[in-house]
This record gives structure tokens, C-alpha cells and sequence, in this order.
């Protein structure tokens, strides 16, 4: 019931009617307390500073000035949600604060003001019991990480992003920005130059690591622009499971959220990364996630957005190795005036690879989802097989909802499958369990529930609890 | 000769108000239509020349496109031509007997109009557009005054510099089964040694008005054919436009099957009022780069649209198919099916947009897009899109792209059949299902011979 406390902690006790149900679960925030933080806007100095503050080597402040250079270049993307993109104002945005701690091993030295935030939402329990290591991401830099013992046994490298650099520059240097140059895209360009934070692992050949890895990440500071970059390699036969789920307290003005997800998966190798992405509903999310699989490797998103204002994230799968396969399971829920615009995309760039998508989406309360994907196979990449499968329910008259796929397919021997369907809630359905004494409201969940059952089974118990109870909570009051 | 097929140094890129005057005078146009015209010219030379990187122009050959090079045809002359073009002599002998036949021909500069007694003691128009101009000045003002839909460079151009053209008038609760036939016979250069620095663009414009409860069959046959001119067909920029009044029908098959040096844009605005139906039926069979977007507009409720399409690709022959079906009443329905097979080094692209506005509630909505690869290199793009804006709906689509199916084969060729034989009898199959669901009498027979002569060219 964490909403009846949240309204009962306002100090005012008239709420006006317009504020209710729009409290965010997860919308508390603590007061700042920062060593450094960098003044509005982005400008050449201000990347100098990220770089010398974290003691950076050359290449990596060459990097940066170049990417610099890329962004400022780079005019706006033209597509999608162009009227939201156009509102951002990169000169009021704090590219980086650095918090008010070094990164910490035990979680009882965790700063209380950070624990009590991690503690309302329920999550350092869960992970004790459950998971093996923990990046919670505090702002732009790590606070607390650990790792467990038989990990660093398997010679398994997990630690934040600045901290790999630092301690294995070569192996960073070697990768890094290999498969999301900077020139990509105007949001992979912002983030190549100022970076911070994000997870960096590296998994040696042969490893299997049976625990998922997961990080927390966070926005506290209001207008704090939060550019984090993973780089995830797991060598030769080796496996990797990593999650990466977002809460992010309310604020008044826009925050931007600009991660750029490197996967490396190495012959015979296997990256799964879970996303649950539940940014306040004032974040705009627009994220560069880009996997190469090798020969005989495989690689899967999953990937699930629920906040923010705006997302617009196509992770991709990069198939440059024979009967490398990739996966991309995807739920998009948009409530009112958010914009999901997600999606995927599979190039097919040698023969007998593999690859699967399947999208699903709710649209609620004027919200609208976007489904955008690309199969793209060259020529020579003979006997191809992908499947697409979008679905999406429009829950009510002000939703929307699009699909926009293209297959663009220069090769003939190949195996390629679309299909999408748009629809309501049935009326069957609805009036089949209302006829076993379930209310609209609760049918309705139960359906919403149903229709997103394939990704939920995915994801680890802890998290389907997750989910479906924050589901739960956007369905609440919908109908009727 | 060559000379008196084009209009004397008007260039299509640079068009200056005199010209589009002078083809008013030419056409002896009343002045609310050389307003028309004005206005379309001036829009033209303000908008951009589409290139690749525009979402609708991908994958085309635009950027090949010179309109500089390029010199409007004359107007036609009214009078028999000296033989028919063969495609339409073809097309006549699986047809059903026509109810009117209007031959278009460039490469003789002549035109010509034939109605039979039928249709006009029904009342029926079959006429060309400047005559049209004359006797239905009030539907043809309302119909422009209406005019709705997507404007591009090319329908502009059409609307500044269209040349001839047909008018079509059914009126109400009258129901036509024989055919109205079209032929647009398009001059093709027979050897391409000379090298011409300038080519003909034409501008077909057909308008077909159908009134409540009437209903009429619609046959359009594009093609070319080789001359000994010097002359040669580069463009033809096409705007076919159909008005369907509440519970009307119209069925339209579309060929078109053009030489390899010819670039056609072809634009289809079908509006469809309550309960009226349009069949539209597409065969794609030839051309150097056809560029073909269909709208479909469900402006009230009941309005329901087919749209089918059959493209066979060889050579080095490039196709971009684009249907827009557009719902923006409740209780509409529409039904897409695009069939595509590519030979050699042909490519092709489908976009078909599915658009239901807020308003559509129940709106049906179904599109498949299926490709088959024969040829090694050959391309095939597939962007199926749906934006949808009301919530009790059903929508959705399906694209695949494979080759010839390996088990059909192989089940084939074990009955006997060589692997040649066997691939035919599949790709016959493939374009039958859609065939076969053209509603006009004798089209299946005519589209069936000339995609298996297509398949036995090599």
C-alpha cells in the first residue's frame, strides 16, 4: 500500500483532484548531497572535466572530444516522435555529478540516505537472497558494488565502467565503441562523450555464470542527464546473464537518459540481457543496445518499458558468425501521455543464422506505442530464417498504436516471417471470466496479464512479481 | 515526326506559366481548370525532387530520374489509329465483350473512343477529358473542388501538365458488367544505339465518377511498344482518381507492362462512401522502375476496400508497390493482398500503410504481402505498417519472403515433373490465388498468359 503512505506523508492534506492518481510509486527523492556537479549545458571544457576528474587516459579524452564533435554535428533524427525530441533543451541538462562516496564494497556502509531509497523500493533483500552481484547506480557512478566470491574464483570481471577501464584498460580499449562507434546516431555521439558510469563485464572462455548480474540504476538530481555504457564480452563458450531495471523519482522538468549497451558474444557464446525500464514519467529514454553474436553465439533481449515520457530504444542483433542466433522479446506499456516507441533489429550478415522477435503492447489512457524493427539480411547469408510476431491491445478510444516494420532481404535462399495484429480486449474473454465473478477491472488485468505471459516467464520470479504487481498498478481504476 | 511528339522546348523541370497556358489554349480548357493548373504549377516548382532517403521513395530509382531531360507530349489527335497496340488486341480476346474501349496511343500520337450502344442508352460517359470538360462542367467542378489525398512532385506535375485524359460517368443504380477498356500505348525506342538528349513524359489523368448504386468494371492496360521513332517514353506520371457514391461498386484491373527504359509513377485516390466497394486489382509485369501508390479512402461507414496485387519482376526491372488504406469512418473494412515474384536481378518494394482514424471504431483491417525469390540476386523489401487511433478494431498483417518451397519441389519432381516444370507450376500457383479473386470476366485468363510468358522469357 505504498501509495495510501505516500499520499499520507504529503504535508498538505488537500490534494487537488488533478494530482491524484498521478503519484508515482516511486517518486520520493533524497536531498542532494554532491562532491561535484558539473554546470548546466555541454560544451568542450565540461568534457575535459569528466575526463580528468576519473584520471582518464589520452585515447579515451580523444575519444570523447571526437564524439563531441560527432554530437554537435548531428542534426536531430526525423522520425519518431520528432515534436517530444525537438523539446529537449541539451544546454539545461547536468552532464556530471559525481556522488558523494567512492564505491563501496559492503552494503553496510552504504550512506543511509541511498540505502533508504534502495530499501523503498524493496531491493537490496531480494538481491541478497537471489543474486549475485550488485551495481546499484547512484547518479553517474557506481556506490556500491560487490561481487560473489565464486565469481572472482571463475575469473569473471564485473565492475562498473570506470573501474574497468582503470584496472583493464586493454581488454576496454580493445572493444569499446567496436560495435556503437560514436558517428551512430546524435544519442550514441552525447553519450561516447560524457560517458559515466555503467556496468563492465567480461567473461573468460568456457565460463557459464549460473546468476544473473544485475545493476540498479537511478536519477536523482533534478535536469541530471544520466549517460551510462556497458560493455559486456563473454568469450568463447562462455554465458552471461545481466539485468539492468530503472525506478527513477518524479520531478517537475525533463531528465535525459542516454545509455549506449555494448554485447560481445564470442563464438559459441551466449549474452542474455533483461531490461525492466520504469523511469518516472518525466524521463526521455534514448538508448543505443547493439549485440554482435559471432559464429554459434547467441543473443537475447529482453526488454520491457514501462516508464518514461519518451523511450526510443531498437536493441539490435548483429549476426556476423555461421548459425549465430538472436532473439529480441519485447512489452511496451504506455499510459498517458507517454510515447513507447520500441522495437528491433536483426541484421543477417552470414548464412544459417537465426532470429526471433516478438513485440507486445499496451496503449492506455492516451498513451501510444510504437513498434519500429528492421530484418535486414545480406547477400551470401543463405538459409536465414526469422520470425517476427507483433501484437499490441488498445485499452481504450484516446490510445494508439503503430507498427512499423521493414525486411529488407538480399538474399534468396531465406526463410522470412512477419506478422502483427492490433485488436481491443475481447469481449469473450471479458465476458467469460465476469460470468466466474471476476469485476471488469479485474478481468481485464488478468488478460493484460495473460497477453504479456510470455515475457513475464522470462524474466527471473523476483522480477515477474515485480512486474505484474506494477502492471497490477497501472491497470488500477482503468476500466469502467 | 519525332518532333510533333513533343511539345517544343518545354522542359519538364522548368516550366515556365506561358507553356502551361499554351496546353489550356491547346486543350481549349475553360478557365476554372487553367486556374487549376496554375496553382498545381506553382506548388510543383516549390516542391523538393523526392530522393531515396524520403521514407515513400526508398529503394527507387528517383535519384536516376532527370526531368531536365525530359519534354511533355502534345496533345493527342482524335482518330483512328493505324493498328491496334498489341497488348490490347491480347487483352480483347480473353475480355468479355467491352462496354467502351479509349485507346491513349503516344507512339502514333493519336487517341481514340469507342462506346458501345449499351452504355449509351444507360447513360453511361465514356469521353476524353476535354470533351468531359464541356458536357459535365458541374461534376467535374465539384469533383476537383473535393479533391483530397497526398500531393507529391508527381501528381503535381500531372495536375499542371496532364495532356489528354478520361472521364467516366455512370449514373445512378446503373450497373454495367461489360468492361470499360483503357489502353496507354507508350513509344519505345527499337534500338538504343542513338542516343537521344531528350525523352517524352506523359501525363495520364483518368477520372471515374460512379453515382449511388451504380457499378462498373475497369480495365487499364499500360504498356509500350517499339517504334521506329527516335522518340522514347521516359516518364509517365499517371493520376487515376475514382468517386464512389454510397452503395456503388467499382472492380478495376490494372496492367502494367512497360520496357525496360520507362519510369512510372502512378498515383490511385479511390474515395468510397457508404456501403460502396472498391476491387482494385494491380499487375505489376514490366518497366524500368514503377512507382505505384494506391489510397484507398473509407470515408463512411460500411466502405469497404480490396486491394490485390500480382508483381512478377525480371531482368533488372524494379518495382515499389505502396497501398495507403485509409479508415476514417467506423464499420469499415478493408482487405490487402500484394503477391510478389522475382526473377534475375529484379527488386522489389511493398509499403502498405493501414491508417485508422480516431472516429473508426470496428474497423476491420487485413494486409498480406508475400514475396517469392527466384533469382539469386534479386531483392525483395517488405514494410507492412499500421497506425492506429481507435481501440475496438482488428487489425493485421503478415509478410514473408522465401524461395520456391523446397518439400513443393520435391513432391513435384517426384511425380515426374523436371525441376523447371515443377518451379513454374509453383509460381503459377502462387499468383493464381490472387488471380483468381479478380472479379472481371476474363482478366484471370489475360494476367495468367502474360505472367507465363514472363515466366518462360528469360
Amino acid at each position: 500500500m505504498s501509495r495510501a503512505e505516500t499520499k499520507e506523508d504529503q504535508a498538505t492534506p488537500d490534494l487537488s483532484l488533478n494530482e491524484i492518481g498521478n503519484d508515482y510509486k516511486y517518486g520520493f527523492h533524497d536531498e542532494e548531497d554532491y562532491i561535484f556537479k558539473s554546470g548546466r549545458g555541454l560544451t568542450r571544457e565540461i568534457v575535459e572535466k569528466i575526463s580528468a576528474m576519473k584520471k582518464e587516459p589520452q585515447w579515451m579524452l580523444d575519444f570523447r572530444l571526437k564524439a563531441l564533435d560527432i554530437f554537435m554535428k548531428k542534426p536531430m533524427p526525423t522520425w519518431g516522435n520528432c515534436q517530444m525530441l525537438n523539446d529537449i533543451d541539451f544546454q539545461n541538462i547536468f552532464y556530471y555529478i559525481k556522488p558523494s562516496m567512492k564505491g563501496e564494497k559492503n552494503w553496510e556502509d552504504v550512506p543511509d540516505n541511498i540505502k533508504n531509497t534502495f530499501d523503498r523500493l524493496g531491493i537490496p533483500e531480494a538481491e541478497r537472497k537471489f543474486l549475485a552481484g550488485v551495481t546499484a547506480q547512484y547518479e553517474s557512478e557506481v556506490v556500491y558494488h560487490s561481487i560473489r566470491e565464486d565469481l572472482e574464483a571463475q575469473g569473471v570481471i564485473f565492475l562498473d565502467m570506470d573501474s574497468g577501464l582503470r584496472e583493464h584498460e586493454a581488454i576496454v580499449r580493445e572493444h569499446f565503441a567496436t560495435v556503437i562507434p560514436a558517428a551512430d546516431n546524435k544519442f550514441s555521439a552525447l553519450n561516447s562523450a560524457v560517458w559515466s558510469g555503467g556496468s563492465f563485464i567480461w567473461v573468460p572462455p568456457g565460463v557459464k555464470v549460473e546468476i544473473p548480474l544485475q545493476a540498479y540504476f537511478r536519477i536523482n538530481a533534478e535536469n541530471m542527464g544520466q549517460f551510462e555504457r556497458t560493455l559486456i564480452i563473454a568469450e568463447p563458450g562462455s554465458f552471461v546473464h545481466y539485468i539492468e531495471g530503472c525506478t527513477a523519482p518524479v520531478y517537475s522538468s525533463d531528465s535525459l537518459h542516454s545509455a549506449v549497451v555494448e554485447l560481445i558474444a564470442k563464438p559459441g557464446a551466449h549474452i542474455r540481457y533483461t531490461t525492466i525500464q520504469n523511469w518516472s514519467r518525466n524521463v526521455y529514454n534514448l538508448v543505443t543496445k547493439r549485440a554482435v553474436a559471432h559464429e554459434d553465439a547467441k543473443v537475447e533481449w529482453v526488454d520491457g518499458n514501462l516508464g518514461s515520457k519518451l523511450t526510443m530504444k531498437y536493441p539490435a542483433i548483429y549476426l556476423m558468425g555461421p548459425r549465430a542466433h538472436g532473439e529480441v522479446l519485447s512489452i511496451a506499456f504506455a499510459g498517458e501521455d507517454q510515447h513507447q516507441d520500441a522495437g528491433a533489429k536483426i541484421i543477417h550478415g552470414a548464412p544459417d543464422t537465426t532470429s526471433i522477435i516478438v513485440s507486445k503492447s499496451i496503449s492506455k489512457n492516451g498513451g501510444r506505442t510504437s513498434y519500429r524493427g528492421l530484418i535486414k539480411v545480406y547477400p551470401n547469408a543463405k538459409n536465414v530464417k526469422s520470425s517476427v510476431k507483433c501484437d499490441a491491445l488498445l485499452l481504450d478510444e484516446k490510445s494508439r498504436s503503430d507498427t512499423y516494420p521493414t525486411m529488407e532481404i538480399d538474399e534468396k535462399e531465406v526463410s522470412i516471417e512477419h506478422e502483427a495484429t492490433v485488436s481491443k480486449v475481447g469481449e469473450e474473454q471479458l465476458f467469460y471470466l465476469m460470468s466466474r465473478g471476476l469485476t471488469q477491472d479485474e478481468a481485464t488485468a488478468m488478460i493484460v496479464n495473460g497477453f504479456f505471459e510470455p515475457f513475464t516467464k522470462e524474466l527471473p520470479l523476483e522480477y515477474a512479481v515485480e512486474l505484474n504487481r506494477l502492471i497490477q498498478l497501472e491497470m488500477e481504476g482503468s476500466v469502467g | 515526326m519525332s518532333e510533333s511528339l513533343q511539345v517544343d522546348n518545354l522542359q519538364v523541370s522548368t516550366i515556365a506559366r506561358e507553356k502551361v497556358e499554351d496546353l489550356c489554349r491547346l486543350n481549349g480548357e475553360p478557365n476554372w481548370l487553367k486556374d487549376k493548373r496554375l496553382s498545381a504549377w506553382e506548388s510543383y516548382l516549390q516542391c523538393p525532387m523526392p530522393t531515396v532517403k524520403d521514407e515513400d521513395w526508398r529503394a527507387t530509382l528517383v535519384g536516376k530520374l532527370d526531368l531536365g531531360k525530359l519534354c511533355p507530349a502534345a496533345p493527342l489527335k482524335e482518330g483512328k489509329t493505324a493498328s491496334t497496340p498489341a497488348l490490347l488486341t491480347a487483352a480483347l480476346k480473353d475480355l468479355a465483350k467491352p462496354g467502351a474501349i479509349y485507346v491513349e496511343d503516344y507512339a502514333s500520337g493519336q487517341m481514340s473512343v469507342a462506346v458501345e450502344a449499351e452504355l449509351s442508352t444507360a447513360k453511361v460517359v465514356v469521353s476524353p477529358f476535354a470533351q468531359a470538360v464541356e458536357s459535365h462542367k458541374a461534376v467535374l467542378e465539384k469533383l476537383f473542388a473535393e479533391k483530397r489525398g497526398i500531393q507529391d512532385k508527381f501528381t503535381l506535375m500531372n495536375e499542371a501538365l496532364a495532356g489528354g485524359g478520361l472521364f467516366v460517368h455512370v449514373p445512378k443504380n446503373t450497373r454495367v458488367e461489360a468492361p470499360v477498356v483503357m489502353m496507354l500505348n507508350l513509344p519505345e525506342k527499337a534500338t538504343t544505339a542513338a542516343k537521344d538528349p531528350s525523352g517524352l513524359a506523359v501525363f495520364p489523368r483518368v477520372i471515374i465518377n460512379v453515382e449511388e448504386n451504380a457499378s462498373i468494371n475497369f480495365v487499364s492496360i499500360v504498356a509500350s511498344e517499339k517504334t521506329a521513332e527516335a522518340t522514347e517514353t521516359v516518364l509517365a506520371a499517371s493520376v487515376v482518381e475514382f468517386h464512389i457514391a454510397a452503395g456503388a461498386k467499382v472492380s478495376v484491373a490494372e496492367v502494367t507492362n512497360l520496357g525496360p527504359e520507362v519510369f512510372f509513377v502512378n498515383r490511385v485516390r479511390a474515395y468510397v462512401a457508404r456501403d460502396a466497394v472498391i476491387d482494385f486489382s494491380t499487375a505489376g509485369l514490366g518497366g524500368k522502375q514503377t512507382k505505384s501508390d494506391i489510397e484507398t479512402i473509407l470515408m463512411d461507414r460500411g466502405a469497404h476496400a480490396a486491394v490485390k496485387g500480382v508483381v512478377f519482376g525480371g531482368g533488372a526491372e524494379r518495382y515499389a508497390y505502396n497501398t495507403i488504406a485509409e479508415h476514417a469512418a467506423p464499420d469499415t473494412t478493408s482487405n490487402i493482398n500484394f503477391r510478389v515474384a522475382l526473377k534475375d536481378k529484379s527488386a522489389s518494394i511493398y509499403q502498405g500503410i493501414v491508417k485508422v482514424d480516431k472516429v473508426a471504431q470496428r474497423t476491420d483491417a487485413y494486409q498480406s504481402n508475400k514475396n517469392l525469390l527466384l533469382g539469386k540476386e534479386a531483392k525483395a523489401d517488405s514494410i507492412p505498417k499500421l497506425e492506429i487511433l481507435a481501440d475496438d478494431v482488428k487489425c493485421s498483417h503478415g509478410a514473408t519472403v522465401s524461395p520456391v518451397d523446397k518439400e513443393q519441389l520435391f513432391y513435384l519432381t517426384c511425380r515426374g515433373l523436371t525441376a523447371p516444370e515443377a518451379e513454374e507450376l509453383i509460381v503459377t500457383g502462387f499468383f493464381q490465388q490472387v488471380l483468381d479473386t479478380i472479379p472481371i470476366q476474363g482478366v484471370v485468363n489475360f494476367l495468367a498468359a502474360l505472367t507465363s510468358d514472363k515466366l518462360h522469357k528469360s
